[in-house]
């Protein structure tokens, strides 16, 4: 793999050396700009045309039918995407795609890069889904070419971009109620104000709360039941962000400030027979962001960031059988991160268009159970470029990392990495309306701060996790006169090794960070997406469905292992249906998962079951003028069973979910 | 649609009155401990019989178990840590007698070992909550709790005495390094020894010798090994070696020796190691103990292969030559013949 990525790497920069001879003195042709051929009304977004990649798009409008009430609830319903949900009241949501974990995604809000150095994954529970106008979650390179240069590294990127990120014409206001029968309540209220014809201000707020009880059956591992209650799961949280905006033709700058507080009970695994606990978890946090996109000129493009945040979070076991009689544990995080992107135009040349980017990020973490307080510097680069000969159109990406990374023990660590991507594209018809595409990524992603020095647990020795993704696939898009359909079918191949992974190192009560394991993965992922118009309605339809074979390849493995990865099911996907009359929606969602396991060997010690997740709902718009109304009911989980997408952690059974939203603006 | 296998369902061996039972842990916060059993005379391997017999799960990360002889009946005692359980079942049929809650309050006390009285009247359960709860053999009813020290690891009943080494692991860096001596009559901690941090492993022989294990601090603190009088606290010897897994049977102290990665035995007249015993751990991949059965002079390696894996019992001659193996559920660490 070392090879390839070298021949990547040299071919790559004799292409970037000839354009860079070229660009700056003959180019005078403006490059024809794609065309994004998705159709915004799709309930479950499809490929688009634009990237090469696989990209996915979920409107809003998706979001609310799928009575998402979190991103991360939102995101599950992408092929391949496997959200590790500890289900409840504030459960931890990370995504976790084709077997890679959480830090291999990139979480973007507006632009803005989230990260999480502690733990290396962002909980998608805790970002805020009202005000999110759309999530674009797309593999092996951003659509958005002007991002920070992180953004490149990781397999793929999910964008969440909000109401804030285009100029209100009006004022704009809304306020938004959620209301379950299990005990969790969502409101919600935005403002966006235009000052003048470019600037603007806006506010959002958020606060969840609830004793988020609500009555589960217990299964023991034969399947035999008992009726619980989930107990200690109080949550109050409290997210804000305010928004000044100045956007033109030519550029858009946004300044945030924004905070948030969490005050939560855990209640941690269900333990057969011991129903008590008594952990809570307290965070805040407050950052601030400054973004400008600015069209410099018909050719240059640029974006320049910088972004503050302080995370501190503390843990309470408020009965732990140590002297004390408790354990608690606090931690500070701070990251700051700027950065600059350009990107230039060409034709008739080597290139359409190049980007270049580069930025830095520092973070350092205090926490009293660490027997360090660490610090990273990192200072990525990437150098980009796409071109298009014909129908056929090649983009290619190679991006270098620096990290430095110390201690107070003194366990310094230096790195420098490569990560090449390189991706083709075939056009079948001018319509764009059936594609062929095909790339390759080498990626990694750094231990976490507690993967290295976690305590006794912490391996300060730690290598990145590497990993190399192919794909190809396919599109197509067919238009009637009325009814449209979009369709794609993804090949893919990802191979993981140097897997971060806590195995047990001394005996059973002494565990370890340790570089294990090899892995491969091979799926299919298909999706489809057909909006019908009928006489006075519209009937949409979308379903996905991935097929994912994966399996432990390290050399040095017990032969018991050679089953699927734990808690990867070998099939999984969703269908979702909707009836629109007038303004009144009957919609029904389903999710499946499948059979799946909690280690790597088959037995009823480890099984998880398949489940269904099947909601349905009815959601009614009234206008009044410039007042908009939309009063939805829905039944979640229909099936009512408590499933489990992590072992001893069940999510809710069924429950009806109340929602109403008050819109001023059009 | 699913290509992956479905597990098969537990099965009843019917009677376990001539096999071995295997207690595996599970995996904390997987509820999945289990028993297993092993009929000695067709060599059939049955998992998961707690459940197959009782029609639930056994709980969460069970630690140790004992065999008793009651009335001319075999009972069994099982300590179910995290689930915060002690369960006693019919030893023949491994049908529940009694589940007994370990709790203060809503505070589970994690019942971690079990040992019994000379007339099995009672059984004294070492909690990690730093108590021995007394337990009444013929009403399953909780009679006392005694405060010992912190976060006790082992107990052991012997002439009327029980001792009790106090790990303190919850504690860490500063770890506990007291053993607690109860009055069997009393039922009061008549004495406190000194030891070195950490203790862990203890056992008592009939000359009133305790050999105890400590583990250190992982460490610039190595593992010891000491013999000690029971009756004073005096300390014999203090080796620095790294023995663990202790047995008795008869004059000798079987033990597991991580440096020789042997199976070892020591001859507590002589205080030397038996030469002419060693069972070699060559074909196990992660020890987890093992069980010396002095009838047949067979010893039987646990090897838990990662911890995260279904666990294989190895069957050793007494050459130390492997003889058989079988597979019991995700990490043994207890067997008893039936």
């Amino acid at each position: 793999m070392f090879r390839m990525n070298r021949i990547i790497f040299s071919v790559f920069w004799l292409i970037l050396l000839g354009i860079g001879q070229k660009a700056f003195s003959q180019d005078t042709t403006k490059v024809l700009k794609d065309v994004d051929v998705y159709h915004q009304d799709s309930m479950v977004l499809i490929n688009f045309g634009r990237p090469i990649q696989p990209a996915f798009r979920i409107e809003k409008r998706t979001i609310d039918l799928f009575g998402a009430t979190s991103v991360g609830d939102a995101v599950k319903i992408i092929p391949s995407v496997q959200l590790k949900d500890y289900g409840g009241n504030g459960g931890i949501q990370t995504i976790n795609y084709r077997t890679l974990g959480g830090g291999h995604t990139s979480i973007l809000s507006d632009s803005r890069l989230i990260q999480n150095f502690q733990v290396g994954s962002v909980d998608l529970k805790n970002q805020l889904i009202f005000g999110v106008q759309n999530l674009i979650f797309s593999i092996g390179e951003p659509v958005d070419r002007l991002v920070p240069a992180t953004a490149y590294l990781p397999a793929t990127i999910l964008a969440i971009n909000s109401i804030f990120t285009s100029h209100p014409q009006s004022p704009k206001a809304g306020v938004d109620l959620i209301l379950t029968t299990v005990n969790s309540y969502n409101e919600s209220v935005c403002f966006n104000l235009p000052l003048n014809s470019n600037w603007s201000m806006g506010l959002l707020g958020s606060l969840r709360h609830g004793n988020g009880q609500f009555p589960f059956l217990l299964e023991s591992v034969a399947g035999d039941v008992q009726p619980e209650t989930r107990q200690n799961t109080a949550l109050l949280g409290m997210n804000g962000r305010f928004n000044l905006s100045y956007i033109t033709s030519k550029t858009s700058f946004a300044f945030d400030v924004g905070g948030s507080r969490i005050d939560q009970e855990l209640p941690g695994a269900v333990t057969l027979y011991n129903p008590f606990n008594d952990q809570y978890l307290y965070q805040d946090g407050y950052g601030a962001s400054a973004r400008l996109k600015h069209e410099l000129s018909e050719k240059w493009n640029m974006f320049a960031y910088a972004n503050y945040n302080q995370h501190y979070t503390r843990y309470l076991d408020e009965f732990f059988l140590n002297q004390a009689g408790f354990y608690e544990a606090t931690y500070r995080q701070n990251v700051g991160a700027s950065g600059l992107t350009f990107t230039r135009d060409f034709s008739n040349l080597l290139a359409d268009d190049i980007t270049l980017s580069t930025d830095f990020t520092f973070a350092h973490l205090e926490g009293a159970s660490f027997d360090s307080n660490p610090t990273r510097f990192t200072n990525t680069a990437v150098a980009g470029i796409r071109k298009s000969i014909k129908r056929l159109k090649v983009s290619g990406n190679l991006i270098s990392q620096i990290i430095f990374q110390d201690n107070q023990e003194g366990d310094r660590q230096d790195f420098f990495k490569l990560s090449p991507y390189v991706g083709l594209s075939y056009l079948w018809d001018k319509k764009a309306s059936f594609k062929t595409r095909v790339f390759y990524k080498n990626t990694y992603r750094l231990p976490s701060f507690n993967e290295l020095f976690y305590n006794q647990v912490g391996n300060p020795g730690l290598q990145p996790e590497d990993a190399n993704l192919f794909n190809l696939g396919i599109q197509k898009s067919i238009r009637f006169p009325e009814v449209q359909w979009q369709g794609t079918m993804d090949v893919h191949y990802t191979h993981t090794k140097n897997k971060i992974l806590a195995v047990p190192s001394k005996d059973l009560f002494n565990w370890s960070i340790q570089n294990v394991g090899e892995t491969v993965a091979v799926g299919i992922d298909i999706g489809s997406s057909m909006r019908i118009p009928l006489k006075r309605m519209t009937l949409n339809l979308n379903t996905s469905h991935s097929l994912l074979q994966a399996k432990d390849v390290t050399e040095e493995k017990f032969s018991f292992q050679n089953d699927q990865l734990a808690y990867i099911p070998f099939y999984a996907a969703n269908y979702s249906a909707e009836l629109e009359f007038k303004k009144l929606s009957i919609n029904s969602t389903m999710i499946y998962n499948g059979v799946r396991y909690t280690l790597s060997y088959v037995s009823i010690d480890t099984y998880l079951p398949s489940f269904i997740d099947w909601n349905f709902g009815i959601r009614k718009k009234l206008d009044f003028g410039i007042n908009h109304i939309e009063v939805e009911a829905k039944i979640m989980n229909i099936l009512g069973k408590n499933y489990e997408v992590i072992k001893s952690f069940p999510t809710f059974g069924r429950h009806f979910q109340f929602r109403l939203t008050y819109n001023l603006g059009s | 649609m699913s290509c992956i296998k479905e597990p098969e369902p537990p099965i009843s061996a019917g009677q376990y009155d001539n096999g071995l039972i295997i207690l595996c842990e599970g995996l904390f916060n997987a509820n999945n401990s289990s028993l297993a059993y092993y009929d000695l005379e067709t060599g059939e391997v049955f998992n998961n019989v707690f459940l197959a017999e009782n029609g639930r799960g056994l709980g969460d990360t069970a630690n140790d178990m004992i065999m008793y002889e009651k009335d001319g009946q075999k009972y069994i005692i099982i300590c179910v840590d995290v689930s915060s359980q002690v369960e006693i079942l019919n030893a023949s049929t491994l049908k529940s007698v009694a589940q007994i809650p370990m709790f203060d309050g809503t505070n589970a006390r994690e019942p971690r070992r079990v040992t019994v009285n000379d007339d099995v009247t009672k059984a004294y359960i070492a909690n990690f909550d730093g108590t021995v709860a007394i337990i009444d053999l013929n009403t399953y009813e909780v009679l006392k709790f005694i405060e010992v020290g912190d976060n006790p690891d082992a107990i052991v009943y012997l002439n009327d005495r029980i001792y009790v080494p106090n790990s303190g692991g919850l504690n860490f860096p500063i770890y506990d390094s007291t053993i607690s001596v109860i009055d069997a009559i009393s039922e009061e901690v008549v004495d406190t020894y000194p030891c070195p941090i950490n203790s862990v492993s203890l056992v008592v022989n009939d000359a009133d010798f305790i050999y105890l294990r400590s583990n250190g601090n992982y460490s610039d603190i190595d593992p010891s090994f000491l013999k000690i009088n029971a009756l004073t606290g005096e300390e014999i010897f203090k080796w620095d070696v790294n023995y663990s897994s202790f047995q008795i049977v008869d004059e000798n102290l079987y033990f597991y020796d991580s440096d020789a990665d042997q199976v070892r035995r020591l001859n507590m007249i002589t205080d030397a190691v038996d030469e002419t015993y060693s069972v070699s751990l060559d074909v196990i991949e992660t020890f987890g103990g093992f069980h010396y059965d002095p009838q047949t002079e067979i010893t039987y390696l646990f090897d838990l292969n990662g911890y995260t894996s279904i666990s294989e019992i190895f069957i050793m001659d007494y050459t130390g030559s492997q003889i058989g193996v079988f597979e019991v559920g995700l990490n043994a660490n207890t067997i008893i013949k039936s």
